[in-house]
């Protein structure tokens, strides 16, 4: 959404009291059978988790409080290990998909902190290392666009609602939740006293609320009390760990709902789950190997592009709210068909024309597009300007020639460009083979000059272009 | 957040338009008191750095520093290309610890001595561990800023030292996270310019790269990740664009104070709210008031869009009880009611 677009839906978002969606699909596909959620309290700075809850979603967590996070020991982290293992473990076996729910990203990287201190670390137990991997292709699935394993209950309201707040405020999900409470009044007003304490993953330290100074200190104390002065200064660190860790997970709970209530079709993902799928099981099966040789970050990119270019397709594809959009910025072409050049009907070869009343389109030569709703594809092949001052799209079809409903003058049509998705491990195959100076080099080659054939840049590239 | 040393460049680099930042710059005592001086109530949000956080900064310094800089001799070894046993290492704060003016003064001349030997070309240490250097502002109150890096290291390429700063914050892959590098990029570009001033002093032909050196903790324990090297060119020059704010709100809140004390002024000042105050400043809350009927109120961003529409005439243009007065407030009203019908509709069905 453009900057225009998202003030005015805040604009009416706080004269309705209420968040307003700002799609009308979802970029999440529904919850697959193994789906888990899981909440953090860290220590800020330190990184280290002092409290996880985690568990399935239709019942109350299983909670862990750790009492010495900073120490070596993290035989107290077994039970979500253990949990993680046989979570996914489940999800092999089913040959399934899985999900993680978490509140937000700060979740996120405190699992992926605890993926880099334990998944190599050779003094802990398998179970622990075994952890530590899977929290790193977890964190790794989430970089990628598109996917479909992680659900971060914060980011899915930010992308898929629009609040009468600041952007940056909506970063906390408990404030977000009080657009969607009918028994707030005034959300604004709500939202912004939730904001004094914080909903990311770390203990409160207000003037009112200092449980992290207190923490700190009875840990402090804790290390040289002994006996039952020993356990009531652990319980007093328990129950306020237990009770944020809880609120977590509380948040996240409701974060869940309220995006669920929104009702949003998820059509149209089918190919985004199959990748984030496989991906995901490969990594499972195989182990966790990052990306550090330039041709294997290369790869990496690709991936990440091609999962961005496949969301956004599958989005316009399927979200009329993000084509209106998209039309105002001319990335899609509304239109109508307006000659058909096709020799024998349901048969290659097959050129329209469509007519449409945008001046601007972002649509260029040898483009792929697809028409919206439709099977069928095609190549620009020529843009011009319509006597109206509209835009005429060229088109060679290139698939679903057979569906005459779109392939036959008067069809309105919407063409939205094909997501180029191609991630080519041959070429990268072969730039590790070589080791292309480009990749791994420092300078450039030199090669000796050649004498000029006279003829320019711009002529090359037009004589090297398809008739 | 701090509003003294380089801490107090950043945040006037971040937001040189802020007239009230300049004034908690000058303002004797921490900010938690010059909110509480101005609004006349205690501030009841967090302020500070956490313990936990100052505990793992601190000892993720005395690791590096202990036996000689022994971890920071390894760190920078293999990107000087010396033997890390052969690398020296002078600790200022040996010689005059703590963090009182007097101490400060005292490692400044040292710093100064260190820097005039490496340009007569005498033998220097390489890496030198709380360095003093300031920026002077003078003439005015306030007329320096001290700036001290953690380090201070020799660049045999450079051939003069560059800053380094020690942070705790995790790399993973070998990045570090894009909100965390913004901020200590600026403290290198204030630490830089503090260093050229020195360098300027002994010899004006000499050039200093615009370089500075970054080690952040491996993931486990906490020992050194390999330095980064960064390029803080930008940075330097938004240095200097909040440097030269300060001047400018220096001289105002000069002007209207007549000899009292800074915070006595702030209603006269010109606040200027973005949404990076909320994370960073005790004031956001007041200064926030000042727009809270306008479309700024809803971010930075509705507030370039919208410019200085208050939020009812927003509302009156899609209601159609205010007629729009241009065509933008035209295009606003007309979306505004098509958004509207669209909610609703929705809402219904």
């Amino acid at each position: 959404m453009n900057a225009f677009d998202d003030t005015l839906h805040r604009a009416l978002a706080r004269a309705r009291r209420r968040a307003l969606p700002v799609r009308t699909s979802s970029s999440l596909s529904p919850d697959p059978d193994v789906t888990i959620g899981i909440a953090t309290i860290k220590i800020v700075t330190e990184e280290q988790i002092q409290a996880v809850a985690f568990g399935t979603l239709d019942r109350a967590p299983t909670v862990i409080v750790r009492l010495d996070p900073i120490g070596r020991d993290v035989s107290d982290l077994l039970p979500f290990a253990r949990f993680l293992n046989a979570t996914v473990q489940r999800s092999i076996v089913a040959d399934a998909p899985m999900r993680v729910w978490l509140p937000h990203d700060v979740t996120l990287e405190a699992l992926d902190v605890l993926g880099h201190r334990y998944w190599r670390n050779q003094t802990a137990s398998a179970e622990i290392v075994r952890m530590g991997e899977l929290c790193r292709v977890i964190a790794h699935e989430a970089t990628i666009p598109g996917q479909q394993l992680v659900a971060d209950a914060t980011a899915q309201l930010q992308g898929h609602v629009v609040t009468g707040m600041a952007p940056i405020e909506e970063g906390h999900l408990h404030a977000i939740l009080a657009w969607f409470d009918p028994a707030v009044a005034d959300p604004l007003f709500e939202a912004r006293e939730r904001i004094r304490l914080p909903a990311s993953g770390i203990l409160p330290n207000t003037p009112d609320h200092p449980h992290d100074d207190r923490v700190d200190r009875l840990r402090k104390e804790a290390k040289s009390a002994s006996g039952a002065y020993r356990q009531r200064l652990e319980a007093q660190i328990d129950a306020i760990l237990r009770n944020w860790v809880q609120h977590e997970w509380d948040l996240m709970v409701a974060g869940r709902r309220a995006f669920l209530d929104l009702g949003l079709p998820s059509a149209g993902l089918d190919g985004l789950v199959k990748d984030s799928t496989k991906r995901v099981a490969y990594a499972l099966t195989n182990g966790f190997f990052p990306a550090r040789q330039p041709d294997h970050l290369a790869a990496q990119l690709s991936v990440m592009e091609a999962g961005q270019e496949k969301a956004d397709h599958a989005a316009l594809e399927s979200d009329p709210l993000l084509r209106a959009q998209a039309m105002r910025a001319g990335a899609v072409v509304a239109g109508t068909v307006s000659a058909v050049r096709q020799p024998r009907p349901k048969f290659y070869p097959c050129d329209i024309d469509v007519d449409s009343s945008q001046s601007v389109v972002r649509l260029r030569l040898d483009d792929k597009v697809s028409i919206v709703g439709t099977n069928v594809t095609g190549v620009v092949r020529g843009l011009d300007t319509t006597p109206t001052g509209g835009t005429r799209v060229s088109l060679e079809i290139t698939g679903g020639v057979r569906t005459q409903s779109v392939l036959s003058v008067g069809a309105g049509v919407e063409l939205v460009r094909s997501a180029f998705a191609f991630v080519n491990l041959r070429a990268l195959g072969v730039v590790r083979e070589q080791q292309s100076w480009i990749f791994y080099g420092d300078t450039a080659p030199t090669i000796a000059a050649r004498p000029s054939t006279g003829q320019s840049a711009l002529a090359i590239a037009t004589a090297a272009r398809r008739p | 957040m701090s509003v003294k040393g380089s801490t107090a460049l950043v945040r006037l680099a971040g937001n040189p338009d802020c007239e009230i930042l300049g004034a908690m710059v000058l303002q004797e005592g921490s900010e938690k008191r010059f909110f509480e001086r101005v609004v006349g109530e205690p501030y009841d949000r967090e302020f500070g750095e956490r313990q936990s956080s100052k505990r793992r900064g601190a000892q993720f310094e005395r690791n590096a520093y202990a036996g000689d800089g022994r971890l920071l001799r390894e760190a920078f070894a293999p990107m000087l290309g010396r033997d890390a046993d052969a690398l020296t290492v002078r600790n200022l704060i040996d010689d005059y610890p703590g963090s009182k003016d007097d101490a400060r003064v005292a490692r400044l001349r040292i710093t100064r001595g260190i820097l005039r030997d490496s340009v007569a070309g005498r033998a220097v240490p390489d890496i030198i561990i709380q360095p003093q250097l300031l920026l002077p502002t003078r003439p005015g109150p306030k007329p320096y800023f001290f700036i001290a890096p953690d380090l201070l290291v020799w660049s045999p390429l450079a051939g003069t030292y560059l800053p380094g700063d020690l942070k705790s914050f995790i790399v993973r892959e070998n990045e570090v996270a894009a909100s965390d590098l913004a901020r200590v990029r600026l403290q290198l570009g204030a630490q830089l310019l503090a260093l050229r001033h020195e360098y300027d002093q002994i010899d004006q032909s000499i050039v200093v790269p615009p370089s500075g050196m970054l080690l952040f903790s491996k993931p486990n324990g906490l020992a050194p990740h390999a330095p980064r090297v960064e390029d803080i060119g930008g940075a330097i020059e938004a240095v200097r664009i909040g440097i030269a704010a300060f001047l400018r709100h220096r001289q105002k809140v000069n002007d209207l104070r007549a000899g009292a004390e800074p915070y006595t002024v702030v209603a006269d000042l010109e606040p200027h709210f973005e949404d990076a105050c909320l994370s960073s400043c005790v004031m956001a809350k007041w200064c926030r008031q000042r727009v809270a009927e306008h479309v700024a109120d809803m971010g930075d961003v509705a507030g370039n869009v919208l410019g200085d529409m208050t939020m009812q005439r927003l509302l009156d243009l899609m209601s159609g009880s205010a007629a729009p007065s241009d065509d933008h407030e035209a295009i606003i009203a007309e979306q505004l009611r098509a958004l509207a019908d669209q909610h609703d509709e929705e809402q219904a069905a």
